[in-house]
């Protein structure tokens, strides 16, 4: 292993002998990746009971919260990152030509700043309470040695991918984790629609990831290198680059990123899956997601930048129609987990164009902003999500339209959701008012994204909160009650949220999260981008009061458009896609034997020939054919008569 | 540990194992092939009255193979990675009239190659416990299989090639056709059909190449080194491809696949999914990418065409197809299209990618196919119809099918990843729009794979299938030695490292050791130093 | 060999022989011939010439006669003498067979060509004539019908070079140039040795004679007369080969017709007599190959190739036996009769090319030689043909070592089991080790062979 930098630096503090913990860096950081891993080998082989597996789950993350701790305060003292090194391949493929391509190097860099601390607190924090809330919410789940492994391998991939540096390693990760998120959210075995759905889960994201492996490999088939500290400097100095090579690689990139943090249109796999997964699972899947997607993002940013403007213009336009539809159609649809997660997925997307726009103007630093605001997104989300899913549950529907009441039945959750909804709307404030003008036409889409997320989120909350809940075959509205285990998680993430948000405005926490200065936000600024949000919490506020009823009937004819839409959709897709390859296939796949059946029946059939001649009388035949055939050959041979 | 210290930073890297090159046995690869082909024999004549013996010949046939993997483990750790020559080279003297020797000899390719091959052998001893029936012909018949199968990896003369490459079809033949499914019969026609058109497309190769080289010698070093004119070349790899793309198989001469891996028992489907079908890449790599770099520069567009289109007809049928053993059977042909494009991709990085791949995806192909025919064994039937929400019941099974399907996307920390990243890096110069291409046949196979794991393992259980059971002993270690062997290349390609030293501390690494001859069969593939940096 | 022979058949006639004797007959013949084959390979490998010059003792020959007494010594050793018609003259034909080869074959002169495949012909037409005397006929008369195309060629070629003496004729044709007068004789000789051969598509003549034939009589019609025939041939196509044109685009069609039509027939006929048949044709088929070649290479790996087939095609009916009953007679061998069924399966995969076995080699040899000589297209078919060979005998070895055998009860006597004796297995385990070492002494034979092709003036 070879320590690099800080391992062995630090200054002793006077008076009383603090251990330095710097020198803890060379165990603890290894021990961010081998902690989830030992948990998850412990949860998959030794752990039988439902109890037991959520207990070591938890404990291993907790041990991973931990050590990331540690690891923070041993950064604190430094602003380097600390980087170790180990040899994944190494492998000699060539003696001649460029030096770069002699010899292939994939290595397992473990590359930790303060970025990658900040970004794993976050997730292991959403893991933990989730873990939390899953352990009495979850009862009813199956396998659960299977799902607490899949979550602790989750979180093992996670810090991975916060980790790379190399991006063949990112890669690997990254599969793992998409991998493990197909598990987590096709869990519900033995049902049929799970399923179904979770095939979206893997389908669609592996085709972008797909695309992420393609953008590294063309980068690395232009440059021979794929780590970062190599790759990068050398964008426009290698010999023989094109622009056209860095717009490809910026592109596969970008769509290979956007598909795991569910960029419209890709978000299909969280919505699909919201209902059929288990809720912990989803929660799990989109926080974690959305903040290792927006770390790697905006590490990307610099092949982004090398591009050309038209690229950069193109990117922050997909991120900008990504946010506003993807915050529309949260709007439209009376399913409550699908509305947060697409409010969620709009977050994200406000967030990326921050990152990319800081990128479009150099030298502006505002891009970690956009990253900080994920990290206060992602406890929001899965919050948000869990407090619904407990409403929805108590309730026994996942239908708006039939829910209510629930400020008064069940207070707590429905408060939890409303303190959730309202960071959801508030996340990227911060962010925007640092980096975006509102003047710009991208002020304008991303404004009107957030405005758009503050009424999804909320009108979610004035839904399930108010309105009579009316009775339904087999329901009884007297028996829904707050279930007493599920108390507090829901609060946790709040907790967390508003503390990353709060930080979001604090210019010496981006500073310590990119170690760069940071101009603070101008007051009009963040003001202006307040307002929006509370703009749309008022509006919806107002919509809900006024007739309630009304909204959800519109939103729920908006839902059936878009589901009649969706369907049509699929049904062309199905249809003039996937039905007419497939059906070539299968065509293929018959005649293909029936071809070399019928060669095989020909040369038997050609044998029955020789057989039938042997029935013919001998004498004559024989006598015809051998002075018929002395004399064709003799008149025909070259060099004979000729 | 000091000493071992000094070795490793004496040495260039990549590291041999500590005392590489003590033992060079100069009948190695004979016994590698001899061996079992011998002990099939007296296997064939063992009085076996109503089966008495029936267990005493499993475990010479086990122990066969196990001994046989022994013998290669000491080559393989004693193998010297960076001679760029043939080690544990044989050449005799065979019928000097028309220039035929004994000639064997194994580079890095090889060497991978015979690994697989051994492996292969006890999974397939391991898969086949279950045999009640003429077990004394079918354990021959596996034997003389392997002998063929490891004397075409071992050949250095293409008349010897020719020839093993020829043996092993009739064993396998009868494998299939003497234990087979309800459909063996046409399954073994195909499969007599198919390798015998492409061994005999292999033959005129072999001859054109031997005439073009003036008809003294089939020694491959010979061959090899010849003068040949670039329309020769080009009829010779043409020939030597449509050998290769019967074995492997390539669309569109894979129509043995299905019936032959769905139809098989599984110890067949192991030997014919690994080393049996990789021949064919191992022919291409040997043959053209090796011998005659004009031909592999002209012909990398069709070799990426046939690797794109061999992967996505493979997920397209298996997305259709209702028979878990066909869909096993189609999945099968994805790692062979990974590998031939490695080497359409004609760079370093992917020649490299697709010798590795040879192993990767000869396992993968075989885990593939043989959980799903094991599957269906113990689920009592092959229909998806019927089969579902089988994970609960069968979880060892389930779990094994699960990693197959993830090492045929390439999953990390399964060695197909390694396969997977070094081809498609190694592609994107040359072959940018094939890569693509075949990557996004890869995630069709990625929607198959779904489509059939969730139907069959995580959708609702159905009340009107048959019973089920999950896999036996034996089952379980044929699959999981197939699935452990993944893993630890996936883990440790490079071999496990003395801790704190480049050291290897018993496996040299399948990467390290598969370097050797490699560089060479790629020199004259590497890219040019790329022009002056363009003005902007 | 001719006194043995003759003997054999006197005590057959006049002596009659206690039975405890009778069994030791075929053991004793055997053994004679092995002794003779000894003594050639020991006393052959002097060149001398006898009669004044008639027979000469030449590479060739001595390939040629230690091939002959090799077959002649397995097949009298591995039949099943239960199922053959008459003992005595069940050993004394193919030792006359034998010889008729051997006289062919050191025969310096048209003459003694004509004699020696004469000679092995009528031993054929006296074996089949044992059981099936209006098959006996037939071969007769059709033998007659190959005779007389033969006698015109020779008469022609005699006529048209004035001399009969091989090497005279070779060196006068060296320098003529090809005539229409010349190539028509010369092909209706071809054509009466393709029909003594019974190659397609002259198969038609002997080839169904064969399957009614005892076993040692279908294994003489198959093998040796078919081995003499060839021998003529390569001598006659040897004294001719400064005029390739006259011959080779013949050779050339009969091959490839007799490749694929030999392996389609073998693939569409089940029987297991029948198909070795077939599958004889087809590999005879290799042999023309290698002959249309018209060069030293091609003529040495006919030769290599012809002593493969001759064991083989010999043998292989010998070691099927009694088995009018089509498939079922050998349904489950592998079970019953392990070393027989080995045996069997061996003939089956070397006639029909498959590897590592003596038919392997020979064919690869001659598909060097078409190659050598740019003949790809020949090489195809031919390769095309050992395809669908090989494809037949898998057939034949699933019914051999898959099906099982039949209750013995009901075993009909057309399929009754060959009986097991020391020598039959014996003969067998030869055979086999023959046939499937054949490839290690692949080197001695094929230079023995090629010094053959040397000795008849080919360069």
């Amino acid at each position: 292993m070879a320590a690099a930098s800080g391992a062995a630096s630090g200054s002793r503090p006077g008076g009383f002998a603090f251990p330095d913990p710097t020198t803890a860096l060379p165990w603890a950081v290894p021990l961010l990746l081998i902690a989830p891993f030992a948990t998850f080998l412990l949860a998959l082989s030794s752990v039988r009971t439902r109890r037991s597996a959520s207990a070591t789950a938890m404990f291993g993350t907790a041990v991973m919260l931990v050590v990331t701790l540690l690891v923070l305060w041993g950064l604190t003292r430094k602003a380097a990152p600390y980087v170790a090194t180990y040899q994944y391949i190494n492998l000699s493929v060539a003696f001649s030509g460029p030096s770069s391509f002699q010899t292939f190097t994939v290595q397992l860099v473990l590359h930790v700043d303060h970025l990658t601390v900040a970004a794993l607190l976050a997730i292991e924090l959403c893991a933990f309470i989730a873990l939390g809330w899953h352990q009495f919410m979850g009862r009813a789940e199956p396998g659960a040695a299977r799902f607490h492994a899949a979550v602790t391998a989750l979180l093992f991939a996670s810090s991975g991918i916060l980790m790379s540096w190399d991006l063949a390693e990112l890669f690997g990760f990254w599969m793992i984790g998409g991998a493990l998120t197909y598990l987590l959210l096709a869990h519900r075995w033995g049902v049929a629609e799970p399923a179904a759905r979770a095939r979206v889960a893997l389908a669609l994201p592996f085709f972008t990831d797909v695309c992420l492996l393609s953008g590294i490999a063309w980068l690395y088939s232009r440059y021979g290198t794929q780590t970062l500290d190599t790759l990068v400097p050398v964008l426009h100095t290698n010999p023989g680059w094109t622009v056209r090579s860095l717009v490809v690689a910026s592109v596969l990139l970008f769509v290979g990123v956007g598909g795991r943090i569910a960029l419209w249109p890709f978000t299909s796999w969280i919505t699909q899956t919201a209902v059929t997964a288990p809720a912990a699972a989803s929660a799990i899947v989109q926080s974690v997601w959305s903040v290792a997607g927006i770390v790697v993002l905006y590490r990307l940013t610099p092949i982004f930048a090398s591009s050309n403007q038209q690229t950069m213009q193109a990117l922050l336009a997909a991120c900008g129609v990504a946010a506003v539809i993807a915050a529309a159609l949260a709007l439209v649809g009376n399913e409550p987990r699908r509305a947060v997660s697409l409010a969620g997925a709009a977050v994200v997307a406000i967030a990326a164009a921050v990152v990319i726009n800081a990128a479009y103007h150099p030298p502006a630093t505002y891009a970690v902003a956009g990253v900080a605001a994920v990290f206060a997104l992602a406890p929001a989300r899965a919050g948000a999500l869990l407090a619904v899913t407990t409403i929805s549950n108590a309730m026994r529907t996942d239908d708006l339209a039939e829910m209510g009441d629930a400020w008064r039945r069940m207070r707590r959750s429905a408060a939890a959701l409303l303190l959730c909804a309202l960071l959801l709307g508030l996340t990227t404030t911060g962010a925007l008012a640092l980096g975006v003008s509102t003047r710009t036409w991208l002020g304008v889409a991303l404004g009107e994204a957030s405005l758009l997320v503050a009424i999804a989120a909320l009108r979610v909350f004035f839904s399930v909160s108010f309105g009579p809940l009316r009775r339904r075959r087999a329901f009884e509205p007297d028996r829904v009650r707050e279930p007493r285990e599920a108390l507090g998680w829901p609060y946790w993430f709040a907790v967390a949220s508003a503390a990353f948000l709060a930080a979001t405005f604090i210019t010496a926490w981006l500073g310590f999260l990119d170690g760069a200065k940071h101009p603070a936000p101008a007051l009009i600024g963040v003001a202006v981008w307040v307002a929006v949000p509370v703009l749309g919490f008022i509006a919806c506020a107002a919509t809900y009061s006024r007739g309630r009823d009304g909204a959800l009937a519109a939103t729920a004819l908006g839902g059936a458009w878009l589901a009649r839409g969706t369907a049509l959709v699929s049904a062309g897709v199905e249809r003039f896609v996937v039905a007419p390859a497939t059906d070539i296939a299968g065509r293929l796949g018959d005649w293909i034997p029936a071809g070399d059946g019928a060669l095989g029946r020909l040369a038997t059939a050609s044998g029955q020939l020789a057989l039938g001649a042997v029935r013919a009388p001998a004498l004559p035949l024989v006598m015809a054919l051998a002075i018929v055939l002395a004399v064709v050959f003799a008149l025909l041979a070259p060099g004979v008569a000729r | 540990m000091t000493l071992l210290t000094v070795i490793g930073q004496a040495t260039p890297s990549p590291v041999p194992a500590p005392g590489a090159g003590l033992f060079t046995s100069p009948f190695l690869l004979s016994l590698l092939i001899w061996v079992p082909a011998a002990v099939a024999v007296a296997l064939a004549f063992i009085p076996n009255p109503r089966g008495r013996y029936d267990t005493l010949i499993k475990q010479i046939a086990f122990f066969t193979n196990l001994g046989t993997l022994f013998v290669f483990f000491i080559g393989y750790s004693q193998f010297e990675n960076f001679l760029p020559t043939m080690q544990y080279e044989e050449k005799v003297p065979w019928l000097p009239a028309i220039g035929v020797t004994y000639h064997l000899g194994i580079d890095g390719a090889g060497l991978v190659m015979l690994m697989l091959s051994g492996l292969a052998g006890v999974a397939a001893v391991l898969a086949s416990l279950n045999v009640r029936e003429r077990v004394r012909a079918y354990f021959a018949l596996l034997l003389l299989a392997q002998s063929s199968v490891n004397g075409a990896i071992a050949s250095r003369d293409m008349f010897m090639l020719v020839l093993f490459w020829g043996a092993s079809i009739v064993p396998i033949a009868l494998l299939v056709i003497g234990w087979g499914g309800p459909r063996r019969i046409s399954a073994a026609w195909r499969l007599v059909g198919y390798w015998g058109f492409g061994t005999a497309a292999l033959a005129v190769g072999a001859l054109a190449l031997y005439t073009a080289a003036g008809g003294t010698s089939f020694d491959m070093d010979h061959l090899f080194k010849a003068t040949i004119s670039p329309r020769v070349q080009l009829g010779i790899s043409m020939a030597m491809i449509v050998a290769a793309a019967t074995r492997l198989p390539l669309f569109p001469l894979h129509g043995w696949a299905r019936e032959v891996l769905a139809e098989s028992p599984p110890g067949v489907v192991v030997i014919v999914a690994t080393a049996a079908s990789r021949l064919g890449a191992f022919l291409i790599l040997r043959t053209i990418i090796g011998a005659e770099p004009v031909a592999a520069h002209l012909l990398s567009p069709l070799l990426a065409a046939l690797a794109v289109l061999t992967v996505g007809y493979a997920g397209l049928a298996a997305l259709r197809t209702l028979d878990i053993r066909h869909a096993g059977a189609y999945l099968a042909m994805v790692p062979g299209g990974i590998t031939v494009m490695g080497m359409a991709a004609v760079s370093p990085l992917g020649i490299a990618g697709s010798v590795l791949g040879l192993f990767a995806g000869g396992l993968a192909a075989a885990l593939i196919a043989g959980a799903c025919v094991t599957l269906s064994d113990r689920a009592q039937t092959r229909s998806m119809a019927l089969l579902g929400g089988l994970a609960p019941r069968m979880p060892n099974l389930g779990w094994l099918l699960v990693i197959a399907a993830l090492a045929l996307l390439g999953v990390p920390i399964l060695a197909t990843f390694a396969v997977n990243v070094m081809t498609f890096f190694g592609a994107f110069k040359t072959q940018p729009l094939g890569a693509f291409a075949l990557a996004a046949s890869l995630a069709v196979c990625a929607v198959a794979l779904a489509v059939i794991l969730g139907r069959v393992l995580f959708g609702a259980p159905n009340a009107d299938a048959p019973g089920v059971s999950d896999v036996s002993l034996g089952e379980t270690w044929y699959l999981g030695l197939l699935a452990g062997a993944l893993l630890w290349v996936g883990l440790f390609p490079g071999g496990p490292k003395i801790p704190g030293t480049e050291v290897p501390l018993f496996d040299p690494g399948l990467i390290n050791q598969m370097s050797a001859g490699i560089s060479d069969i790629a020199s004259p593939y590497v890219l040019p130093t790329p022009a002056a940096p363009a003005t902007q | 060999m001719l006194a043995t022979a003759v003997v054999v058949m006197l005590l057959g006639r006049f002596a009659v022989l206690p039975s405890a004797w009778r069994r030791f007959l075929p053991l004793a013949a055997a053994a004679i011939v092995l002794t003779a084959l000894g003594i050639e390979l020991w006393a052959g490998a002097a060149l001398t010439t006898f009669f004044g010059g008639a027979i000469v003792q030449d590479r060739f020959a001595l390939f040629a006669k230690a091939a002959a007494l090799a077959i002649a010594a397995v097949a009298l050793a591995s039949a099943d003498w239960a199922a053959e018609d008459s003992p005595y003259l069940g050993l004394a034909m193919p030792l006359l067979a034998a010889f008729g080869v051997m006289v062919a074959a050191s025969a310096a002169d048209l003459v003694g060509l004509w004699a020696g495949l004469e000679l092995a012909a009528a031993a054929a037409v006296v074996m089949v004539a044992l059981r099936r005397p209006d098959l006996g006929l037939r071969l007769l008369v059709v033998g007659g019908v190959a005779t007389s195309l033969v006698l015109i060629g020779l008469a022609f070629l005699y006529a048209s070079t004035g001399n009969a003496d091989l090497v005279a004729i070779r060196d006068v044709l060296a320098s003529r140039a090809p005539t229409v007068a010349l190539a028509v004789p010369m092909l209706l000789l071809l054509g009466g040795l393709a029909v003594r051969a019974g190659i397609a598509p002259f198969h038609v003549g002997p080839l169904p004679i064969s399957l009614g034939a005892s076993p040692l009589g279908a294994g003489l019609v198959i093998g040796l007369v078919t081995v003499a025939a060839a021998t003529v041939a390569i001598k006659i196509v040897a004294a001719v080969a400064p005029l390739p044109a006259v011959f080779a685009p013949y050779a050339v069609a009969v091959a490839a017709v007799a490749m694929v039509g030999g392996g389609a027939a073998a693939l569409a006929v089940r029987s297991p007599r029948p198909r070795m048949a077939y599958l004889a044709v087809a590999q005879l088929g290799w042999v023309a190959a290698g002959l249309s070649t018209h060069f030293r290479a091609g003529f040495a790996a006919s030769l290599f190739l012809l002593a493969a087939f001759g064991i083989a095609a010999t043998c292989g009916p010998a070691l099927l036996g009694r088995a009018e009953a089509g498939e079922t007679a050998i349904a489950g061998l592998g079970a019953v009769r392990p070393v027989r069924a080995a045996g069997l399966a061996l003939a089956f995969l070397s006639l029909a090319g498959a590897p590592p076995l003596a038919g392997f080699f020979g064919e690869l040899a001659v598909a060097a030689a078409l190659a050598q000589s740019g003949n790809f297209v020949l090489l195809g078919l031919g390769l095309l043909g050992s395809v669908l060979s090989v494809a037949a005998v898998v057939g034949t070895l699933r019914v051999l070592y898959i099906q099982s055998p039949v209750d013995e009860a009901r075993r009909p006597a057309a399929a009754a089991l060959p009986a097991v004796t020391v020598l039959s297995t014996a003969g067998a385990v030869v055979f086999c080790a023959l046939v499937a070492g054949y490839g290690l002494l692949g080197n001695p034979i094929l230079g023995l062979a090629d010094q053959g092709a040397e000795a008849l003036g080919l360069r």
